[in-house]
């Protein structure tokens, strides 16, 4: 008893101290992330801005909300992010599945059928005219179809089938007269409520972040994620810093100085909806899921 | 009975067929000297001359080093962390500790690539970084980081373990949170410590998982992405900095030729599948586990 | 039971399409291009309509809603519809286009560069469009002819596939600026000459010449990246793209030369004397400003306008070192390329192009790059003018700018007009007029040190496969002499050497043979 309690407590404290260090090493930069986006840039780089703001200045958020188009960025983005990961979700579950189960005989080559195009692609033009072909250019379904399966999510999505859902559980189902939709909404997906808010997270943040796809597929700016309008404001700037065409001086130092704030309003701006959802997201974490369903 | 797993995988199969196989043929651009007038059958052939090109290259040596160099260096400290995080993370007793730093941990997965270029180079400033102020005050001296080539990989390195190891954590918190609580329950009866318990029942229990995600990383080593080591560079650290990804981005600079850019693209490729592949079957023959 | 999913997966479908409904599908660019109107015209006349690409300027400011192109689609009676592109993937999203034949009919500020026009216009993509100006566009053509500028425009094959775009010619390399605050203070004349340079920097070093007291806090010579702006100083003027210099139209590439062992002696010397600032490699611009504008210490440095590096109160302290000599400066032309581009998709491209030839001309350069008098900019008794703020058009420059001119973020279609440059008037911006002021005086000394090099594609993949490496090598070997980590003298040879090893040689055949076709075609 005393030998076990002993090398316990070594480690919870080693635990809890190392993860108090974590914390401050995690913390620490955020915040200076925070306190940046409200700084003026030139005491950002002189070291000056350490745990508050230097040269407080409200400047990086007042530019970054007079772009009325941002608005219209917001709100595409959640519906894109909203729509999109339900049709990941959707689709994935339904490839990752059967391929899951051991006596699914195409299996195998389903999942190197996958692999392949992990790795070999046809690349942009090719890709650009089917989906061009398909009616689905500058519009809502550019966004929403063209990725609408990761095979990296859904080979960790048939993994966790695998592991976590025995063969036992299927066979008793079968004999209780279950068919295999059944078996998998009713017992499989319940079961996997932890895989499935780790997928929809990474979906979910995949379409947030996303502003490749916007790039390629969208024009209009009406359609437009919020991604796109920010990084282009902070990439405006290089630009002009390269061509001096139709730039005038002031328009330079203008966007060098603008996208210097922006760089961390942005960041805040962007993150907020997402530090939002993550709590609710976190419950799904938790120990025990299992508990009762395998007896003997 | 099976004809309704069927019936589940036809609309995914078929995504992959319209989405990537359709488009695939687009591969040959590597061997072809594009021209959209005459389309991808009618352009001129070249063979493997793009390909030359890039291996031609007086570069080609010190790139693959550098890609590689990264990218394995990345495996090897980045792929255990996330890890050994969640484990502990698990253990934790405190609560509002445990949750605290959880959020907390995957927050920097946020951050754009330009900004943590940003901050890093602010804070590993010689004259006014953070880092050197905190050397001075120990008394050392202070250290160019960026200054510096052999520097360069250990900064990349680090600072994605910094800014992923929280996000890379989630998969494995979820995985371990379906450990059947009765095995720990066991363990304790038999006077097992935690360490015990971390390496005789989660470990095992996460084991595929853990496989799962060496092979695939080991399948993307030669992928180092472009926009970090971009804005990491300078005059003076470019000699580590040189990858592939940011070459093929100079030379397209000077020259939009999609050819160039198609074929050193299915040359990582290549050396990628291969190395998947390879993996997995150690992994099976070892482990039992694969992923095909 | 098994209805419910499938029924639950039809009911999300019918929720995101009924979403999609909300959004309607624009569709990509329409194919109009005869002359009867389009379904949403309802003038009785004939309205001609066209469908065009252009650059979305600063994020917010589509082309269609400038002034200069609403009162001209108006007075044309044409009607061009933009699609917008965002400038980050301004490349990108124009190849996709041009490769996947999703093109409209025009390109209008779309940043095209001479190799995608000689590429595109092969194919027969873009059309040629020197007769089309010879026939539509009075303006330019005389503008052309005066200038002798039908060289600047043309493509390897001797077709034009693209518009200019006219601005003041300047330094082909960052200028360097000196602060004659200090020479004045230490009683010094401005140098004229390598060795006068060396003795001015070392004085600003030892002499405490900001005169606060503090010998040590100036530094005499500060930049980021690399030292380049120093080539201009050299001798000869040296072409920036090629890094080459042209004598008796024999070229030789600059970095195995005696110029630039002179150069890196010279940069290796103030690095060890302590007159460069020793951060200057790994530092970014924008540190570099916060410490130009905290303090006055610098005494000189490189960047398209002063103010951006030292602010805006202190700029004038400083001006751009005079070149050294007549001939010695390079300079660029001042022509941007393929601003405007017509694809095989337009029919009628006649009518439009007319209609753009309208600003190039004075009236029509300053209706494309200030506006409207009494609008968007006004003029006082000088003759100077300055922006109109604060009225319909906005409360700052940049949106006056954005809303009233077609100008910005890339080159588009006109010519500047001279009183941009010379009559700004300082109550507009002081700091302008007065980095124009050096602009235009430095640039009297300059000269132009390749024409337009009409590279074939195959020299063009040579080229850009070897002058990649070729300069990756050279800027590694420049850094690590001048910060001491190789001594000159005793690796030139090897380093020379090893670039002929690379393949200078081709890579000056490549030069070479490009230079003498189009020498030939002026």
């Amino acid at each position: 008893m005393n030998r076990r309690n002993h090398s316990d407590t070594i480690f919870d404290t080693a635990n809890v101290i190392i993860m108090c260090v974590l914390l401050l090493i995690f913390i620490w930069p955020l915040w200076f992330v925070v306190a940046a986006s409200f700084s003026d840039p030139n005491e950002l780089w002189m070291g000056n801005v350490v745990l508050l703001p230097k040269g407080f200045t409200l400047e990086a958020y007042e530019k970054l909300l007079e772009y009325s188009d941002i608005w219209v960025g917001y709100k595409n983005s959640i519906l894109y992010t909203a729509a999109g990961t339900l049709v990941n979700l959707a689709a994935t579950v339904a490839l990752a599945y059967p391929l899951s189960r051991k006596d699914f005989m195409p299996r195998n080559l389903i999942m190197m059928m996958l692999i392949v195009t992990m790795y070999f692609s046809g690349g942009l033009i090719p890709t650009y005219l089917v989906v061009k072909n398909l009616g689905m250019v500058n519009t809502f379904w550019a966004m929403i179809i063209p990725g609408a399966i990761s095979t990296y999510n859904v080979i960790v999505t048939r993994t966790y089938f695998s592991n976590s859902i025995p063969a036992e559980l299927h066979n008793a189902a079968k004999i209780d007269g279950a068919n295999n939709l059944q078996f998998l909404w009713k017992i499989v997906l319940p079961l996997s409520k932890p895989i499935l808010a780790v997928i929809g997270l990474y979906y979910a943040v995949g379409h947030w972040n996303d502003y490749y796809t916007a790039l390629i597929y969208l024009y209009d700016k009406k359609l437009f994620p919020l991604t796109c309008f920010l990084k282009n404001m902070i990439i405006d700037a290089s630009l002009s810093m390269e061509g001096s065409f139709g730039v005038s001086a002031t328009e330079m130092e203008k966007m060098i100085r603008l996208s210097q704030s922006l760089k961390y309003s942005t960041i805040i701006i962007s993150v907020i909806p997402l530090l939002i959802i993550y709590p609710f997201i976190q419950k799904f974490f938790v120990k025990g899921v299992m508990i009762g369903s395998i007896k003997g | 009975m099976n004809y309704l797993l069927y019936l589940l995988v036809l609309p995914g199969v078929a995504y992959y067929i319209i989405f990537c196989y359709v488009p695939m043929p687009g591969v040959m651009m590597a061997f072809v000297d594009y021209k959209s007038k005459l389309g991808l059958l009618g352009s001129p052939w070249v063979g493997l001359k793009h390909f030359q090109r890039f291996f031609n290259s007086y570069y080609f040596g010190v790139l693959i080093k550098n890609t590689l160099g990264i990218s394995i260096y990345s495996l090897l400290v980045g792929f255990p962390i996330p890890i050994i995080f969640a484990l502990m993370l698990n253990y934790l007793n405190i609560k509002w500790l445990k949750k605290t730093v959880q959020m907390v941990s995957y927050a920097p997965h946020f951050i754009s690539t330009v900004v943590i270029c940003g901050m890093l180079t602010m804070f590993l400033n010689q004259e006014t970084g953070i880092v050197n102020q905190l050397l001075g005050k120990l008394g050392f001296e202070t250290v160019g980081f960026l200054a510096e080539p052999k520097y360069f990989k250990s900064i990349y390195v680090w600072s994605d373990v910094w800014q992923g190891m929280g996000w890379s954590a989630i998969i494995y918190i979820s995985a371990l949170a379906g450990v059947d609580y009765e095995l720990h329950e066991a363990a304790i009866m038999d006077g097992a410590t935690k360490i015990q318990r971390m390496l005789h029942i989660d470990i095992p229990s996460i084991k595929s998982t853990i496989l799962m995600l060496l092979i695939l990383q080991f399948g993307s080593l030669m992928s180092v992405g472009f926009e970090k080591v971009y804005f990491l560079t300078n005059p003076r650290n470019q000699s580590a900095a040189n990858i592939i990804s940011t070459y093929v981005y100079q030379v397209g600079m000077l020259d939009h030729d999609y050819g160039f850019s198609t074929a050193v693209g299915l040359f990582n490729s290549l050396v990628n599948m291969i190395l998947l592949i390879t993996v997995n079957r150690i992994s099976r023959k070892v482990a039992d586990e694969s992923l095909f | 039971m098994k209805h419910k999913f499938i029924s639950i997966l039809l009911a999300a479908a019918m929720v995101l399409s009924m979403a999609a409904c909300g959004g309607s599908p624009s569709q990509s660019q329409p194919d109009h291009s005869s002359a009867d109107g389009s379904a949403d015209t309802k003038a009785p006349e004939d309205k001609l309509t066209y469908s065009a690409v252009a650059v979305l300027h600063a994020s917010t400011y589509d082309l269609d809603d400038s002034l200069p192109m609403q009162i001209l689609q108006e007075k044309y009676n044409i009607d061009i519809e933009f699609q917008s592109l965002l400038s980050s993937e301004l490349s990108e999203k124009r190849n996709l286009l041009l490769n996947s034949g999703d093109y409209p009919e025009l390109f209008i500020k779309s940043g095209m560069s001479s190799s995608e026009m000689l590429d595109y216009g092969s194919q027969g993509i873009l059309i040629p469009l020197e007769d089309l100006i010879k026939e539509h566009m009075p303006n330019l053509t005389a503008w052309l002819d005066e200038n002798n500028a039908w060289q600047w425009i043309l493509s390897s094959d001797g077709h034009v596939y693209g518009l200019p775009c006219y601005e003041l010619a300047i330094t082909d390399w960052t200028p360097y600026w000196i602060n004659m605050k200090w020479i004045e203070y230490l009683g010094l004349k401005e140098p004229s000459s390598l060795d006068e340079l060396y003795e001015v920097l070392k004085a600003f070093k030892e002499q405490d010449a900001n005169g606060n007291g503090d010998p040590n806090d100036e530094i005499p010579l500060a930049f980021n990246g690399m030292p380049t702006f120093l080539m201009q100083y050299l001798g000869q003027a040296v072409d920036s793209r090629t890094y080459c210099t042209v004598n008796d139209g024999k070229l030789s590439f600059v970095p195995v030369t005696d110029m630039y062992y002179t150069y890196l002696e010279f940069l290796a010397k103030l690095y060890a004397e302590g007159l460069i600032l020793d951060t200057c490699f790994t530092i970014t611009g924008e540190e570099l400003t916060a410490k130009g504008t905290e303090n006055d210490i610098f005494g000189s440095s490189a960047s398209a306008g002063i103010f951006l590096v030292v602010g805006r109160d202190n700029d004038d302290d400083y001006k751009m070192l005079t070149p050294f000599g007549e001939g010695q400066y390079a300079i660029g032309n001042g022509i941007g390329t393929g601003v405007f581009c017509v694809t095989d998709k337009c029919t009628n491209p006649g009518p439009v192009l007319a209609m753009f030839d309208t600003f190039y001309s004075q009236e029509g350069g300053i209706l494309a790059t200030m506006g409207v008098e009494g609008e968007t900019y006004s003029v006082n008794e000088q003759g100077e003018w300055e922006w109109i703020l604060g009225g319909k058009y906005g409360e700052t420059v940049d949106e006056v700018r954005g809303n009233g001119t077609i100008q910005g973020t890339t080159a588009g279609p006109y010519l500047s007009p001279d009183i941009w440059w010379t009559k700004m008037s300082p109550n507009a911006d002081p700091d302008e007029v007065y980095l124009n002021q050096e602009r235009v005086r430095t640039a009297a000394y300059g000269v132009s040190v390749l024409p337009n090099m009409h590279y074939t594609e195959e020299d063009e993949d040579t080229v850009a496969a070897l002058a990649t490496d070729i300069q990756m090598y050279f800027e590694e070997y420049t850094v690590e002499v001048i910060t001491g980590k190789k001594d000159l003298a005793s690796t030139w040879d090897n380093y020379v050497a090893t670039v002929e090893r690379m393949g200078l040689s081709d890579l000056m055949d490549a030069y070479q043979r490009t230079y003498d076709k189009s020498i030939a075609l002026q």
